[in-house]
């Protein structure tokens, strides 16, 4: 028996598993490629409401439970929520970009959140990079100040970092940063449209020199086995899983995400809501939505397609969801896609002539 | 240990997780960042535990609803229960 024995099933057979909360899109600080989409509006989910679905949620035997924003501390309510969850007995993470974590905040987080993993934005290895990002002046001194206050309080605590055109300059300052802190890391190296369809964020994609660079510098990271934390969460499992599933994702089947509105998503990023708590529980909708059996059709289809590409569609690292959000159609293949899908054509041509 | 107290009862460690998925259990140890997966009878025992059961108690409920002897489900529980505590997954209460 195993982990991803256990993961495999939850996709093949839809055993929701993994629940993203966007408790609120309010936040601290001003990031100006935030995907957010800010003009959403809509009533927000009461913490009764937040109670009932937690324990639902419970009561499907969700495991993991991830509680994130915009900035989800702004959320008036985030500790009764948080500390109800943590009764429940899911496993927590807490995506933050950690600007209030610190003092007393920190310790309640610690002792009445009792998260498994803290995950932390860090946009650069420098004060210069990081606060161009935030528009937040002094917010990355605060945040490494806050990362060794959350470490000394025993939190397990991952940066998530994306390369941009600003920070790929520093992609080595910012690995050894990460090992200086101490922390698990995960750099995407894909700016993402806005969840509204808004593309002014790609202004500051990385460019074809600063991946090539960022790629190097990952594998001089590898080379020295820096440790990173491999959390229990379906994407620790995601290769054995593939093997045997004919899904490309487990987007509506063992994953959903909800929007301070209600919206249930089939995935943060796959921003089609499959039904509103407003209107019905979760239970209700993971039992009984046609737009959810709709797109666990759509992952398959996903899958289909790529394989069609060969290797090529393997490393193209497509997400239906992204897809979605660039032009309405979740198979449609995107530029980041498919320039990644042509790298890997040109570094297998490379190996053939060598 | 779990063999020399028929009357010692347990709890899941307050850092770990544990959740009960079709039929097997799953105990997340947040502490040391590891899955552990019991099987259908591991997963009736945590559960019987979490109801602050005794290991006797344990015995009883395992021999009402599998058809096994005490022996073997004294056996079988105190092998599981060292093994969780081993993990760190569960403690003496």
């Amino acid at each position: 028996m195993s982990f991803s024995d256990t993961v495999k099933r939850a996709w093949n057979d839809n055993r929701l598993m993994s629940v993203l909360l966007e408790l609120t899109y309010a936040c601290n600080l001003d990031c100006s490629f935030c995907y957010n989409d800010l003009s959403l509006g809509g009533q927000r989910l009461s913490l009764s409401q937040y109670r009932e679905l937690l324990d639902d949620l419970a009561s499907l035997g969700v495991l993991n439970l991830s509680l994130t924003g915009g900035e989800p501390l702004a959320h008036p309510h985030f500790f009764e929520i948080a500390t109800h969850a943590r009764s429940l007995g899911f496993v927590i993470r807490l995506k933050t970009n950690g600007h209030a974590v610190r003092g007393a905040v920190a310790r309640r987080i610690r002792e009445e959140v009792d998260p498994f993993l803290v995950e932390v934005s860090v946009h650069g290895a420098t004060a210069a990079t990081h606060d161009r990002q935030t528009r937040v002046p002094g917010s990355f001194e605060r945040l490494v100040a806050n990362i060794r206050t959350m470490k000394s309080l025993g939190l397990r605590v991952k940066a998530n970092s994306v390369l941009t055109r600003w920070n790929e300059d520093e992609i080595e300052d910012l690995l050894a940063l990460y090992d200086e802190l101490d922390v698990a890391f995960q750099i995407d190296p894909e700016v993402k449209p806005r969840d509204d369809g808004d593309q002014s964020t790609l202004a500051i994609e990385a460019s074809s020199e600063g991946q090539a660079r960022y790629r190097r510098a990952l594998e001089a990271c590898a080379k020295r086995d820096v440790t990173v934390t491999e959390a229990p969460s379906p994407a620790t499992a995601r290769k054995a899983i593939m093997a045997s599933t004919d899904k490309h994702c487990g987007a509506g089947s063992n994953n959903i995400a909800v929007d301070p509105y209600g919206r249930v998503l089939p995935c943060v990023q796959w921003r089609v809501p499959v039904g509103n708590l407003h209107e019905q529980r979760v239970t209700a909708i993971w039992a009984a939505s046609g737009t959810l059996d709709e797109i666990r059709e759509t992952t398959k289809a996903a899958r289909r397609k790529l394989e069609s590409f060969g290797d090529a569609g393997l490393v193209s690292n497509f997400c239906p969801g992204a897809a979605h959000t660039y032009s309405g159609d979740p198979l449609a293949i995107y530029p980041p896609a498919e320039q990644r899908m042509v790298v890997s054509g040109r570094a297998r041509v490379r190996l053939t002539v060598v | 240990m779990s063999t020399e107290a028929p009357t010692q009862r347990y709890r899941v460690d307050p850092h770990a997780r544990f959740r009960v998925m079709d039929d097997e259990g799953i105990f997340v140890l947040q502490d040391a960042g590891e899955v552990l997966v019991v099987n259908e009878v591991g997963a009736f025992i945590v559960e019987q535990l979490k109801a602050e059961r005794s290991l006797d108690e344990m015995v009883t409920a395992i021999t009402e609803r599998y058809a096994v002897d005490t022996e073997r489900a004294h056996a079988d529980a105190t092998s599981l229960l060292d093994e969780l505590l081993r993990a760190g997954a569960i403690t003496q209460s």
